[in-house]
């Protein structure tokens, strides 16, 4: 199926292919995926108050345009890299079978 | 996340969704470092211990391991945000490439003409292909949704290099590296002159292997139009010259006894079993006499314990990768003595770590993929 009309394309967002459950009840399996893709929004949110964070400490004031346009160089993404670990680990902590093979 | 090399046809990323796209890179090497491994314990402490206090014995194999671990809660939790990360990934790349489509198409059809570009229309997409998105890549790797459409190559680039969580190398081609690297290994001397990749997608291995031998002509074919389209451009923007050809690896329209090399990075398992055979009875076919054939493809199951090998097929039932369930018992040389091979000519090899640079915690991991090699 092709669609001629320019500019707007919408590109699917779905598989093709049976979705795997992992939980006795499906509505889990559901709130996995929201929980997940909502930290991934808090994430994003965090590195962009970063973002700002840092401009309005070089320069003062700052524009929708200098965020937009900010990227971090490789130390500043070694420190959000490491905000990040922290804040998986927080988030997702796990209970592991406790026992002699740990 | 270290991001890829730029060139001109890669999608680029409005602030948040660089950020999005790392907090998912992240979010995998997560998973791999800190929530894999307790599926160890649980399974020695917890799942174990009832299976044996059941049946009076031990699992003996990968499928019985299955059978238990898929009930248990840790294991059902690691595998719902595995297959969740896996979904984020292709959700964190769409935006920026359906946003910059129409510049990206344009910019495709005025690519260099150092390679070149044939595609046919015509050509059935084997239903291996079709039954279901490989990777979860939503519209797979060879659906058009517009004309001269080449969505599906641009999200591939950013999504496979997420995926291996930078394991594959900001080149995007570390699959190139390894088995061009082994090539030189085994053979110091030689000068292949014409050189083929199977299966090649947005052409990553074919492209280096075309920048470190400038003077042999590489092919590279695949039966997917967006990703091919992508390839030639994402090729002629590094300055690489490569042939690409929508074609089905298993019939191609290449001459007898027409190239040096017949390779392929991970297409075996995505194929079938009969698809498989015809493929290496096709690299036999395009060799010339002397020629090497070289399949890489992921670790089989032999040697395995049952509980690494029930861990190792988590792709095969949540990943779309289903015909590497029987990719993993199969056997190899015997597919390449039917193919024609001589006995003597078959050298199955491993070579190289997928986790090729510094920047993955996995750089020592020692994870090899096997390489079905034959020489003509």
């Amino acid at each position: 199926m092709t669609q001629k009309a320019e500019p707007k394309i919408t590109l699917p967002r779905d598989a093709k292919g049976k979705r795997s459950v992992f939980f006795d009840d499906p509505a889990i399996d559901q709130m996995m995926t929201f929980i997940l893709e909502l930290s991934a929004e808090v994430s994003v949110v965090y590195d962009r108050l970063d973002t700002v964070e840092r401009l309005l400490d070089d320069k003062g004031t700052i524009s929708r345009d200098d965020i937009e346009a900010y990227r971090p160089n490789e130390d500043v993404e070694a420190v959000r890299n490491e905000r990040r670990e922290a804040y998986l680990k927080r988030v997702f902590r796990m209970h592991p079978e406790p026992g002699p093979k740990d | 996340m270290i991001p890829l090399s730029d060139h001109s046809m890669l999608a680029k990323r409005v602030h948040d969704e660089e950020s999005r796209q790392s907090f998912v890179n992240d979010f995998r090497v997560h998973l791999a470092s800190q929530v894999f491994p307790g599926n160890f314990p649980t399974y020695y402490n917890r799942v174990l211990p009832q299976f044996i206090k059941d049946k009076g014995r031990e699992p003996e194999t990968r499928h019985e391991v299955r059978r238990v671990m898929t009930h248990d809660p840790y294991y059902s939790f690691w595998s719902a945000m595995q297959r969740n990360s896996q979904e984020m990934i292709w959700d964190s790349v769409i935006d920026s490439v359906e946003r910059q489509l129409p510049e990206l198409i344009e910019k495709s059809r005025k690519p260099g003409n150092k390679g070149s570009l044939t595609l046919d229309p015509d050509l059935e997409t084997p239903k291996y292909h079709v039954a279901a998105d490989i990777h979860l890549q939503p519209g797979a790797y060879h659906s058009d949704q517009i004309d001269d459409d080449v969505a599906a190559g641009a999200m591939y680039d950013w999504g496979t290099y997420i995926y291996s969580m930078g394991g594959l190398g900001t080149g995007n081609n570390a699959l190139g590296q390894i088995t061009y690297g082994f090539f030189k290994n085994e053979f110091p001397d030689a000068k292949p002159k014409r050189i083929l990749d199977m299966g090649c997608t947005i052409g990553g291995s074919i492209t280096y292997w075309a920048q470190q031998m400038p003077d042999a002509e590489c092919h590279g074919l695949d039966v997917g139009a967006p990703v091919l389209r992508y390839g030639h451009a994402r090729a002629e923007a590094i300055g690489a010259a490569v042939h690409f050809s929508q074609q089905n690896a298993e019939h191609t329209n290449f001459e007898d006894e027409s190239f040096d090399i017949v390779m392929s990075h991970i297409l075996l398992h995505e194929t079938s079993r009969t698809a498989i055979q015809n493929v290496f009875n096709e690299s036999y076919r395009l060799l010339k006499p002397g020629g090497v054939m070289m399949h890489m493809d992921l670790p089989q199951a032999h040697g395995q314990p049952p509980l690494e090998g029930f861990l190792f097929e988590w792709e095969i039932y949540n990943n779309n990768e289903h015909f590497f369930a029987q990719l993993r018992d199969m056997d190899m040389p015997e597919l390449c003595r039917k193919a024609g091979f001589k006995d003597e000519n078959i050298l199955p090899k491993s070579a190289g770590s997928f986790w090729m640079e510094d920047q993955t915690p996995y750089a020592d991991d020692g994870f090899e993929f096997p390489i079905t090699m034959a020489i003509k």
